[in-house]
């Protein structure tokens, strides 16, 4: 079976699971709230100058969600639900199933950036255009290809830890903090800022905001940070996962909800 | 009364037992509470980007205040998780009744709300550089308290509608956290809303205990303070009325049609 068929299979799945998990739709439920939340508090300060930031951050906010949440829970649901002997047993490798699974959970994510703008353009009357539309495109694509490599590492990790419940319910603001999603990397401690540069949505949320203000000096660095730090999550989840599976069949363990 | 504190002595035993299964002392410290501590400091940080010390502060005593109710709504899931499992109606013949017992399934959630509140209302305004002003500032502790009670009725009203559809107990919290979060004063003052929306709030639980926990700060009169207190608490008894209706539509209904042990 071809790599693409492998994983557009995985994407069936997904879809086939998460029409049947309301909780799947939590991300679009947030985030119109949250960018009431950001925007009113921005523009009640009369910064019309840091709209795009209160747009945009609702969306970075929904894939980590999305990535943290429920991509990160994909392989723990499986044993859970009794999956994970069959997709072990079949001739492919099940990182990659994990791959597709995840891609799909942060495809839904990605509608958190439309929401977030029809509630500015509905509700606050602010439509955000952007100045450099190629330069946001690229942005968005590899945001997403960053997120799908760190909740493959996530979902790797999760499974592995018995915190699972603890590193999930704890990996949010301080990653909105060090990510500097709503409020610049620049304008945090700079004792933060090498922290910062190891998080992906630090790189994506300054690309996104100088494309929508058309300001686009250095964004091949940044484009290329993204992809870097997505290809080490990437293949660290697939790694781990590839490890932790190898683990219970040797152990006998692969039927153990 | 003596039933009734055994039914709440029994209730924290159990809510602890089962948060010691996720959680140890040191991983709710560092774990959880430095992401509430995390989420408090993320809003005021916005504060202080787009405004001043002033605003940095307004959003960050909103911030705290509103962890409390964020902690007494997580009863939704409790309850929830007793349709999941499928022991609603073992709750349902305790000889004290149902009520008391489904009420009390999320206590440990106002003794962690409580102590994550007032952890914030002590280390984050030095650590953030907008002090508060002392001695004044204790008198918020009390206050605090009432939001808790109140947000854990609201909890418990909004529980009812987790516990009859199938698998949206998530979705519920959130949403009843949403709504207090983005309307209910904590973030920027009821009163830029437009007129129907600043009239729908005043139903909310945290919105007039906010109101009172600035006044204390900014020392306002003890009379509309005391007032901004009665409203909060008035809130908080209508949605433990809700909730309490809820509940027995729920057991009545359930007892009727044999669905109460129906696992969710």
């Amino acid at each position: 079976m071809s790599l693409l068929r492998v994983v557009w299979h995985a994407v069936r799945l997904q879809v086939a699971l998460s029409r049947r998990s309301p909780e799947h739709a939590l991300v679009l439920l947030i985030a119109p709230m949250q960018t009431t939340t950001m925007l009113a508090l921005t523009l009640a300060a009369h910064r019309e100058d840091v709209v795009a930031n209160a747009v945009l951050a609702p969306g970075l906010i929904g894939l980590w969600v999305a990535s943290l949440d429920y991509a990160g829970r994909i392989v723990t649901e499986d044993r859970w639900a009794g999956r994970f002997p069959a997709l072990i047993a079949a001739p492919v490798m099940f990182g990659l199933v994990v791959v597709g699974r995840v891609a799909t959970v942060v495809l839904v994510g990605t509608a958190a950036f439309a929401e977030s703008w029809l509630v500015a353009a509905v509700g606050f009357g602010r439509r955000l255009t952007i100045a450099a539309p190629g330069t946001f495109a690229i942005a968005v694509a590899a945001t997403c290809l960053a997120t799908v490599g760190t909740a493959t590492l996530l979902s790797a990790v999760f499974v592995v830890s018995r915190a699972r419940d603890v590193l999930q319910n704890s990996l949010g603001y301080p990653f909105y903090i060090l990510g500097g999603i709503l409020v610049p990397v620049a304008a945090l401690p700079d004792w933060l800022h090498p922290f910062s540069r190891l998080v992906f949505l630090s790189w994506s949320a300054d690309l996104l905001r100088g494309a929508v203000h058309g300001d686009t000096r250095g964004w091949l660095r940044a484009v290329l940070a993204i992809v870097a730090l997505s290809a080490v999550a990437m293949a660290a989840g697939l790694w781990l996962t590839q490890r932790y599976v190898d683990r219970t069949r040797r152990e006998g363990t692969v039927e153990f909800a | 009364m003596r039933p009734v504190l055994r039914i709440v002595r029994e209730s924290l035993i159990l809510g602890f037992a089962e948060m010691s299964a996720v959680y140890t002392w040191r991983t709710w410290t560092f774990g959880w509470l430095v992401r509430l501590l995390c989420q408090a400091s993320f809003y005021a940080l916005l504060g202080h980007y787009v405004g001043d010390d002033a605003t940095m502060r307004y959003v960050l005593v909103g911030n705290i205040v509103v962890l409390a109710c964020l902690e007494a709504t997580i009863v939704v899931i409790s309850l929830a998780g007793e349709r999941r499992i499928g022991t609603l109606p073992l709750l349902a013949i305790t000889p004290s009744g149902h009520l008391p017992v489904y009420l009390g399934r999320g206590l440990q959630w106002t003794v962690t709300g409580l102590t994550s509140s007032l952890v914030a209302w002590c280390v984050l305004p030095p650590l953030l550089g907008v002090p508060l002003p002392w001695p004044r500032a204790a008198y918020a502790a009390p206050v605090i308290l009432l939001v808790l009670a109140s947000s854990y009725g609201y909890g418990c009203a909004l529980a009812g509608v987790a516990l009859r559809a199938r698998g949206v107990e998530w979705l519920v919290l959130n949403l009843a956290y949403g709504i207090v979060m983005t309307f209910g004063g904590v973030n920027v003052p009821v009163s830029v809303w437009p007129a129907p929306l600043r009239v729908a709030v005043n139903v909310l639980p945290v919105v007039h205990g906010l109101q009172a926990v600035r006044g204390i700060l900014d020392g306002a009169p003890a009379g509309h303070v005391l007032r901004l207190l009665g409203a909060e608490a008035l809130v908080g008894a209508g949605w433990y009325a809700v909730a309490a209706l809820s509940m027995e539509r729920l057991v009545s209904a359930g007892r009727r049609d044999g669905s109460l042990g129906h696992a969710g």
